[in-house]
């Protein structure tokens, strides 16, 4: 059985894989977790192999997925202060399967390191030189994600030039450019806040606004959470909602001004990412469900009509892989189904099978 | 016309309009002879370069007048000094003024349109500072030097912000909640308008369109502050700076667009004061703040073969590319790339750059023209076959504050 782990600020989700079989679970931090997962998993068999996910890996981890000893755990931890709320939890999760299963592989999946090398130009902001050496730079996120975009997209483009960006569609929407399968540039910065608004992030916004809020009396505190949890679509719309029910068809007003300020930002940012790479040779959509998003997609690709894209619309499956562009569009398009579950699966089996022929 | 305009002051000799406009690092002046309602002709003009700059050169100021050009060499240290200066050499020439412009930068709410400055005006005026920390108090500054200078004169503000006016509700909405918008009113200012406004009007005389049929991305490069506007047709429709002049293109010492959850991480996490945080980010970032050395692109491409300066470069050459991509995605196909303002229409090396790789784009530069072309007048630097036009075209914020001016002159007649 593989174990799998995902953690945000408050809650532990994790799957047991065994087989076709598949126990989910999901429980609130408290110092109770530890016997709530292991009543779950008791009759999912022996352990094989465990995987964490760190949304956060700072300067020091640069491998999207790696094998996790106790010497590296310390080197986790280290990363903690870039995303305390998070990082703290998966730290102590991994420590303490770690103390209780050490005979078996652990895999640290790392959500930031595949942006580790982006260009310097892209990394830095225009800040203090010194701040840069206090780890103040663009992280990017989703990285497990793009680096496996960048796999499955990899015999449908032309070799390791190739001007390919990926648009994740969903809660926390973000973008990458890649040159082949080398990132060069990504939407989300030091924080996913910045970049494409989420459901209830704000985006990229003026930040002297921030300091405007706190001399009219707000609190750091209340800050942050009105820009992370009270804005974005929650802020269009006067309500919480997934991306899914803002595209859903229909004619209230707010979510059609919703809709169209959210294609206007990817469609910016896709623009944006054509300039650095040179051009576009192809646009990777994914999300969770494709099939419910297809207005969002539709309307962004749209938006190229004068660069060359001809979409065609879900006609053609090839695998789990959509092609939604005519042949003779200047611009490729594709669309794939994206489940970071099945990429944990699929990368710690992967991992396990080349562990055990060496 | 002319007597007209000249019975409102009560003028027998000729009208004279002196216009400032406040850089963030520089003072330029113009004193226009009005010949008609709108006909102008330049009497005198000039610039102090360099005011307050943190470089490794001298400031300067320059004075044309009567075909003579004069340079000083002197230490420049604020803005009231060097509007000292230009009332100095107005007094030593005997010239006469009879109307003082000024640009402002952010309005804010309270200013749709150019107004004359008095007792109520003033109060606004000092309301809006905060808006634009940089340039409302240097700005406001300079008007109270011409006051104490010229007490009897009649001065207007003309406003930066009026060309944005026309932004779509998509380009200028910070989805942030409800009851915060409507209580502090924060959306996407856009600055840089009356620069705009006076470059889109030339290009299009110089293609021979009406701005009306035309789309075209400006990018306005100052010496201080710059910015983009993509133009529709002869409106804004979106442009990098927001609701302050601090975000968009890595300026001087802005530093541009950046994480907005970086500013609360680092009062929280490092205990950064927000007085002292704000004012790095305003003036001890941007090109600054990564090279070093020196807030001016020139002094960067200078020494472009050490480590912190060429990021400098690339980085102020990335994000521009960035803006130009965007904004080619939100018009679809551009008629024209136009640069303006001194790092627009002096530093062939930027637009080079700019244009590097945007032959899918339709932007194909003849590197030849722009390497030597003219500064102060408009020049074509697109190769024959390239689909969009670019230009290099010098803007005159000051003619059209004159003509802000002359305006409001016929409005209170």
């Amino acid at each position: 059985m593989i174990l799998l782990f995902y953690n945000d600020a408050f809650y532990i989700y994790w799957r047991a894989l065994r087989g076709k079989r598949v126990i989910r679970g999901k429980c609130k931090y408290d110092p109770a977790w530890p016997a709530i997962v292991s009543a779950s998993i008791a009759r999912a068999g022996k352990i094989e192999a465990i995987g964490y996910f760190l949304h956060h890996g700072g300067e020091q981890i640069k491998k999207t997925v790696s094998f996790l000893t106790p010497e590296k755990l310390s080197a986790v931890a280290k990363c903690v202060k870039f995303l305390p709320e998070y990082n703290d939890l998966t730290c102590q999760i991994a420590s303490y399967w770690l103390k209780k299963t050490p005979d078996i592989p652990h895999l640290l999946f790392c959500d930031t390191a595949f942006f580790a090398g982006l260009p310097y130009k892209a990394i830095n902001y225009a800040l203090p030189y010194r701040l840069r050496k206090q780890g103040i730079r663009r992280y990017g996120r989703y990285g497990l994600s793009h680096r496996w975009i960048s796999k499955q997209i990899k015999p449908y483009v032309d070799g390791p030039q190739a001007k390919i960006i990926s648009v994740y569609l969903g809660d926390h929407t973000n973008l990458s450019a890649l040159k082949g399968e080398t990132p060069i540039e990504t939407s989300f910065g030091f924080t996913p806040i910045e970049g494409i608004l989420s459901l209830t992030g704000s985006g990229s916004i003026d930040p002297t606004i921030v300091f405007y809020l706190h001399a009219a009396g707000i609190s750091f505190k209340e800050i942050n959470e009105l820009l992370s949890q009270k804005s974005g679509f929650a802020a269009l719309l006067g309500k919480r909602t997934d991306l899914q029910a803002v595209f859903k068809p229909g004619k209230d007003h707010k979510k059609i001004a919703a809709r169209e300020f959210y294609c206007y930002n990817v469609a910016k940012c896709i623009g944006s990412f054509a300039a650095i790479l040179g051009g576009i040779d192809v646009v990777v959509f994914f999300c969770e469900k494709p099939e419910e998003l297809k207005n969002a997609i539709s309307e962004i690709c749209g938006r190229f009509a004068a660069w060359g894209l001809k979409y065609r619309g879900f006609i053609k499956k090839e695998n789990n892989l959509w092609s939604l562009a005519e042949k003779s569009s200047r611009i490729k398009v594709y669309c794939l189904q994206h489940s970071k579950w099945r990429i944990m699966e699929e990368s710690i089996i992967a991992s396990l099978k080349t562990r055990r022929a060496q | 016309m002319k007597s007209d305009l000249k019975s409102v002051f009560g003028q027998k000799d000729d009208l004279h309009i002196l216009v400032f406009n406040c850089g963030s690092s520089s003072l330029s002046y113009k004193i226009f002879d009005v010949v008609q309602l709108k006909q102008t002709r330049m009497l005198a003009h000039g610039k102090a370069h360099r005011v307050g700059v943190k470089g490794t050169k001298a400031s300067f100021i320059t004075y044309n007048f009567n075909g003579r050009t004069h340079k000083e060499t002197v230490p420049i240290r604020t803005h009231q000094e060097a509007a000292e200066l230009v009332f100095n050499y107005i007094r030593k020439n005997n010239l006469k003024i009879n109307l003082v412009g000024h640009r402002f930068v952010h309005g804010g709410n309270f200013f749709a349109k150019s107004a004359f400055i008095d007792a109520d005006t003033l109060k606004k005026l000092r309301l809006c500072l905060p808006l634009a920390p940089i340039h409302n108090p240097i700005a406001l500054s300079v008007i109270y030097v011409s006051k104490k200078n010229l007490p009897e004169t009649k001065q207007y503000v003309a406003f930066d912000s009026a060309f944005h006016s026309t932004l779509p509700p998509v380009a200028y909405t910070y989805p942030l909640p409800g009851a915060i918008i409507k209580k502090f009113a924060y959306r996407k200012y856009g600055f840089h308008g009356l620069s705009y406004l006076d470059v889109m009007q030339k290009t299009a005389a110089w293609l021979k369109t009406p701005a009306g049929k035309l789309k075209m991305i400006i990018c306005h490069l100052g010496t201080g502050g710059s910015s983009v506007a993509a133009i529709r047709y002869g409106g804004s429709v979106d442009t990098s700076m927001g609701y302050s002049p601090l975000t968009g293109l890595i300026m001087s010492t802005r530093c541009g667009d950046i994480d907005p959850m970086l500013t609360i991480y680092l009062m929280a996490a490092y205990g950064y004061r927000p007085d002292y945080l704000l004012e790095m980010l305003e003036k001890k970032s941007g090109l600054f703040g990564l090279s070093g050395f020196s807030s001016d692109i020139r002094d960067i491409i200078d020494k472009k073969d050490e480590k912190q300066a060429k990021l400098a470069f690339d980085m102020y050459i990335h994000r521009l590319k960035e803006y130009l991509g965007s904004y080619l995605a939100v018009l679809g196909n551009i008629d024209a790339l136009v640069f303006t303002d001194d790092i627009g229409v002096q530093n062939w090396l930027v637009r080079e750059k700019v244009c590097e790789n945007m032959a899918w784009g339709g932007i194909l530069l003849d590197k030849n023209r722009n390497r030597n072309a003219s500064s102060d007048k408009i020049t074509g630097l697109n190769a024959a076959k390239s689909k969009v036009k670019i230009l290099s075209v010098p803007n005159d914020e000051e003619q059209v504050i004159c003509m802000e001016g002359l305006r409001l002159i016929g409005e209170s007649a």
